[in-house]
């Protein structure tokens, strides 16, 4: 069947799939439509593929997202329609674009994506991630900062930093997260630590033991855990500045380490502040750019604040004065609502993939109602087409 | 002033729903329509038995005196009336001679000012006639005998109405056969033309012919009347068929859609002030658009609430603009609901300068260019709220 769309004279070739047996992947059919591409490398994304989908393995998907990453209903809807596909959008292309064009040798760079909530900073960093990934760059990716932050599965006080908290829980998930995005890599790599830990009076670390060693130390004791991942991003840095490694940090919700409350309670009631964390000051001293062969990519979300701070997206606003002083200078990516040829591209991935079934909703007065009802905003637009 | 005080008449002073067959002023004396006779017979005595003579006399005695009382009370009151106005005239300045009833409404809104709502409750100087309602004039002589025929049907000029119309509706069948038995040809049948009007409402007949009918006698009359309208030479009874019709409002002006308006770069654009409830919305709508909507300088998301973003995309896809035009529309006041709806308002109303005279009045029968005039109700005392009633306790 072929149509006209509606933005110009580009021509669409619908497939057509007859079911959507369990793993029936489009990888390997020959895809013909406009709103796929072959390309499945990130690291070769351009701006001709802007507005296309590719596709993520499912081993690909298990590797770097089994720990968090992609939001729930995302990723929840990829599982329905068979399978995980991430539109390639213009932050994304221009941080790919920055990244391959990186001078290592100079300091950090740090990329800030900041837009609307919904629109889509997650899945870019998701993008990022897969792109890190191929390029064989350390992933050092924080999820999401506000699970810290609002909903920790208990604070302890630290022991080796007066007046902070660890997160035991957090930090043994985190490693595990890591040790799943990295392991073939770090197996690669055979990093060793610079330092001695010293973690009880008979139990330590020694000076050139793998950092494997010190990752499992961290996810059987939960006790040394948040200290574990403290050790092992300084490790990183070091190794990044020894050139032994290349890092990519990826933070969502960074602004959730300034925020003015967390669900952290001392015994006398009184709140403890993110800055607080041991945590928090691990991977503050890991976005530094005191270091170099590497690269910072944090997003900042209204979500990610209490309701207070929801005003303005914009990343000033949401650092607040110590976060962007902190940042500071950093290189602002703005994540915006759909264009109309990304709009387009997404109802065709929709309609491919049989997910929006009404006939009427296929047509062009559907597309516009479709447009007009969301704004474009590619959350609403996904909560708009699904079925309840 | 202290004697129009008494002239005037304030609502709580009207005689209203007094029911006999009293007697007034005589009706339809000059038209077609004889209901009865007004003038009193000097009625010989019947040979009745003294007795009842005696009986009926005593009862007929005191009818006729309060008919009297009753015909003296309007005569006074048309006095006062015709007095009065011209104490109106000479207080308001104005020529005695030449003082109509509405110069008297006029002086009267002027020297009793009320701030009623209902025009009803507020102070009035009207002719007797208007004020105390009709009655039938006298319906039996002295001695009880009744002067119409159909007296004892109780409901005499009903019948005779029907009676009538039945009797007309033979002179035009005997009219028509005269026609066709001459075969003139030229003289075509001309029903009547009853567009524009209807039939007035069983009230108004009951008040003309001073009965209370049923709604099955109403009904039947109606259908009476139908029947003789659809006669081909019923145009010649057209006055007396107008009289018992009343004409329908004018039909609604095709309003003026005003002409689109050019801005500086050259874009055609309408702008309408809408409002719905307490909230108003000012809207603009831009021709040779894209689609671009901005609500108080937010976009769609400005309504969180589906129902409100239907509502705005309502005219817009009805007219087959979604795309075509931008929006701008600023809103405040009530809430969202309201707010919706003024600039669903606003838009249709700005749309009618962009699209053909069809697509305005299927928008118009779909109502999206007719103002909502619901308003809160509001609440009542002793009632829990506009509608609600407190709990009905049995004891």
């Amino acid at each position: 069947m072929i149509r006209f769309s509606p933005t110009g004279k580009v021509f669409r070739v619908w497939r057509r799939f007859s079911s959507l047996s369990a793993n029936t992947m489009p990888l390997t059919e020959t895809i013909t439509n406009t709103f796929r591409t072959n390309e499945l490398d990130p690291i070769n994304h351009r701006k001709d593929h802007d507005g296309r989908f590719y596709s993520i393995s499912q081993s690909v998907k298990k590797q770097l997202f089994s720990g968090g990453g992609l939001p729930k209903e995302y990723k929840e809807l990829s599982e329905t329609l068979n399978g995980l596909s991430i539109m390639v959008r213009k932050p994304a292309i221009e941080l790919i674009t920055y990244l391959n064009k990186t001078n290592f040798d100079a300091p950090v760079n740090r990329y800030v994506l900041y837009g609307k909530t919904g629109s889509g900073k997650s899945v870019s960093l998701a993008h990022i991630l897969h792109y890190g990934s191929n390029a064989g760059m350390v992933l050092v990716h924080v999820p999401w900062v506000p699970n810290w932050v609002r909903f920790p599965k208990g604070c302890t006080p630290s022991v080796i930093h007066p007046n902070k908290y660890d997160h035991p829980i957090e930090s043994v998930e985190w490693l595990r997260h890591f040790s799943t995005q990295n392991g073939p890599l770090m197996q690669k790599l055979e990093l060793k630590t610079t330092e001695t830990y010293a973690w009880s009076k008979r139990e330590m670390t020694a000076v050139g033991s793998p950092l494997s060693e010190l990752i499992d130390l961290g996810m059987n004791r939960a006790k040394h855990a948040t200290d574990c991942v403290t050790a092992l991003l300084c490790e990183l840095k070091k190794a990044a500045l020894s050139k032994r490694c290349r890092v990519l940090v990826v933070i969502d919700g960074f602004n959730s380490f300034f925020s003015p409350k967390s669900r952290v309670r001392r015994e006398d009631k009184s709140i403890v502040l993110p800055t607080e964390f041991v945590l928090t000051d691990a991977f503050l001293s890991l976005t530094r750019n005191d270091w170099n062969n590497g690269a910072i990519v944090v997003s900042v979300d209204a979500s990610a604040h209490p309701s207070e701070l929801r005003e303005s997206p914009l990343p000033r606003y949401q650092l607040g004065k110590q976060g962007f002083e902190h940042l500071d200078p950093f290189i602002p990516i703005e994540v915006p609502n759909y264009s109309e040829k990304e709009f387009h591209s997404q109802i065709d991935y929709y309609v491919e993939r049989n997910w929006l079934q009404q006939p009427k909703a296929r047509t062009e007065r559907g597309r516009a109602e479709l447009s007009f009802t969301s704004g474009n905003h590619p959350l609403s637009l996904m909560k708009l087409v699904a079925p309840y | 002033m202290a004697v129009l005080r008494e002239l005037v008449v304030f609502p709580s002073k009207c005689f209203r729903g007094v029911r006999s067959y009293f007697f007034s002023a005589p009706l339809f004396q000059n038209g077609s329509l004889k209901l009865n006779e007004s003038v009193s017979k000097d009625g010989h005595a019947l040979d009745f038995e003294q007795s009842d003579t005696k009986k009926m006399s005593k009862a007929m005695k005191s009818y006729m005196e309060r008919a009297k009382i009753h015909d003296n009370f309007i005569k006074q009151q048309l006095h006062e009336y015709n007095i009065g106005k011209r104490h109106l005239a000479n207080m308001m300045g104005k020529d005695p001679e030449f003082f109509t009833q509405t110069d008297v409404d006029e002086a009267i809104r002027y020297l009793f000012p009320s701030g009623l709502f209902d025009p009803r409750a507020r102070p009035m100087m009207k002719h007797p006639d208007e004020i105390y309602p009709k009655r039938k004039a006298a319906e039996f002589d002295v001695n009880g005998r009744p002067y119409h025929s159909l007296f004892y049907t109780s409901k005499p000029n009903y019948y005779t109405l029907m009676h009538d119309l039945a009797v007309k509706f033979k002179q035009l069948d005997r009219h028509e056969d005269k026609i066709i038995s001459r075969g003139i040809q030229n003289q075509k049948p001309t029903e009547l033309f009853l567009f524009g009007s209807e039939w007035i409402p069983k009230q108004k007949i009951e008040n003309v012919l001073l009965e209370s009918l049923t709604d099955a006698q109403y009904v039947n009359l109606i259908k009476t009347f139908e029947r003789f309208s659809q006669h081909p030479y019923s145009v010649i009874e057209k006055d007396f068929i107008m009289q018992f019709r009343r004409q329908l409002a004018a039909q609604v002006e095709i309003q003026q859609v005003p002409e689109l308006m050019r801005d500086e770069s050259g874009r055609p654009y309408m702008t309408y002030n809408a409002r719905r409830k307490t909230s108003n919305a000012t809207v603009k709508v831009i021709g040779q658009g894209t689609g671009v909507i901005s609500i108080n300088e937010t976009d769609i998301h400005f309504f969180q609430r589906e129902q409100d973003k239907k509502q705005i995309i309502f005219p817009l896809q009805f007219s087959d603009m979604l795309g075509k035009v931008d929006v701008v529309a600023t809103v405040d006041g009530c809430g969202t609901s309201a707010q919706s709806g003024a600039i669903r308002l606003g838009i249709s109303m700005c749309l009618r300068s962009f699209v053909n005279a069809e697509t305005i009045e299927r928008m118009r029968l779909a109502g999206l260019l007719s103002f909502d005039p619901r308003t809160r109700e509001r609440k009542k005392p002793g009632q829990a709220g506009a509608r609600k009633k407190f709990t009905w306790k049995k004891r």
